[in-house]
């Protein structure tokens, strides 16, 4: 009997848990190799499978992811229709900065 | 005499909207780096088929109800579009009757829009990402902002496979803010998108831009991963 209200009771503060909040924001720059801004490429969080909505680059080439949570995941910066150029990176609350981007 | 009315009033419309039927204008413009321009309008209404259908089809009501229970040998004479027209009974009953709904269509106020194609090829060499080539439209007239910042965009929506619209992603930006990205096919949990037959009003927070800030971030590392 005692297993069985152990269990009870920690599922019962598993759900009471607050949720991890989506804190974090990210921001950066896409470029070409020849100095200019990259505009409207659609850039994405990956976080093991789980994609976040995609953000377009501004005319200036700059993203901003908002409302993502912390933790490492993969950048990806679809320059290819299908196939996105990824990179590792950590992204930290309240905000990440991330170094410019060139693609060819 | 009222059937010549009808006529001459049918004519002046035809008159009127010929031309914008059927001309094209081909000319080449001068910009930067530019080939040839073509300027194509279209002009095709929404419910074409509809209008067409109910135009045909509505006088036969009349014409059948009128020489059902009124049988006479009331006729229609007269010139039409440069033919002597002699038409008796219920067929002349149908043909006045098309006139008036036809008059009556064509007395409504015309779409203020119409559809226009403009197509070209530039000529740029070394250009090898499409993507990186922005035309503009100056003014942008499918563009109307208030200086409330409200904004309404007209634009043209394909059809996906399945027959649906495949609406496009709003982009908004100011120097000022970080750009923001509006996708009009999703439902977002702080975007309210209330969408009609061919209107989709925005809004809840999705619109509310954040500020460039300027205090230090966390600064990444960026590892690039190796393609798959």
């Amino acid at each position: 009997m005692k297993p069985v209200a152990t269990c009870i009771i920690a599922t019962l503060v598993w759900l009471l848990l607050p949720a991890p909040a989506d804190a974090a924001a990210v921001r950066g720059k896409v470029e070409r190799m020849a100095g200019y801004p990259a505009a409207y490429i659609r850039v994405t969080l990956n976080f093991a499978g789980r994609r976040t909505s995609a953000v377009y680059t501004g005319s200036d080439g700059f993203y901003y992811l908002p409302k993502v949570q912390a933790g490492r995941c993969v950048l990806e910066i679809w320059n290819a229709k299908d196939k996105p150029t990824s990179f590792q990176i950590e992204v930290r609350e309240p905000s990440t900065q991330v170094p410019t981007v060139r693609l060819p | 005499m009222w059937l010549a009315a009808s006529a001459k009033f049918w004519k002046k419309q035809l008159a009127r909207k010929a031309p914008h039927q059927s001309r094209d204008r081909e000319g080449a413009v001068g910009f930067a780096y530019s080939s040839t321009l073509i300027y194509r309008r279209s002009y095709v209404p929404d419910n074409f088929f509809l209008v067409t259908g109910t135009v045909v089809l509505l006088p036969l009501v009349p014409a059948y109800i009128l020489f059902k229970f009124l049988p006479s040998e009331a006729g229609a004479d007269g010139p039409y579009s440069g033919l002597s027209l002699r038409l008796k009974g219920a067929f002349a009953a149908y043909f006045i009757v098309l006139l008036a709904v036809m008059s009556f269509f064509h007395s409504l106020p015309s779409n203020e829009v119409e559809l226009w194609t403009i197509k070209g090829k530039v000529a740029a060499l070394g250009v090898d990402n499409v993507s990186d080539l922005r035309i503009s439209i100056v003014p942008d007239q499918s563009q109307q902002k208030t200086p409330d910042l409200a904004f309404k965009i007209r634009v043209m929506v394909p059809r996906n496979a399945q027959g649906q619209p495949d609406l496009p992603n709003v982009v908004i930006e100011h120097p000022l803010f970080n750009p923001q990205t509006i996708h009009l096919d999703q439902d977002l949990p702080d975007c309210k998108l209330t969408k009609a037959k061919d209107e989709v009003d925005i809004a809840g927070d999705c619109l509310k831009l954040s500020k460039r800030s300027e205090t230090p971030a966390f600064q990444t590392q960026l590892v690039q991963l190796p393609e798959h």
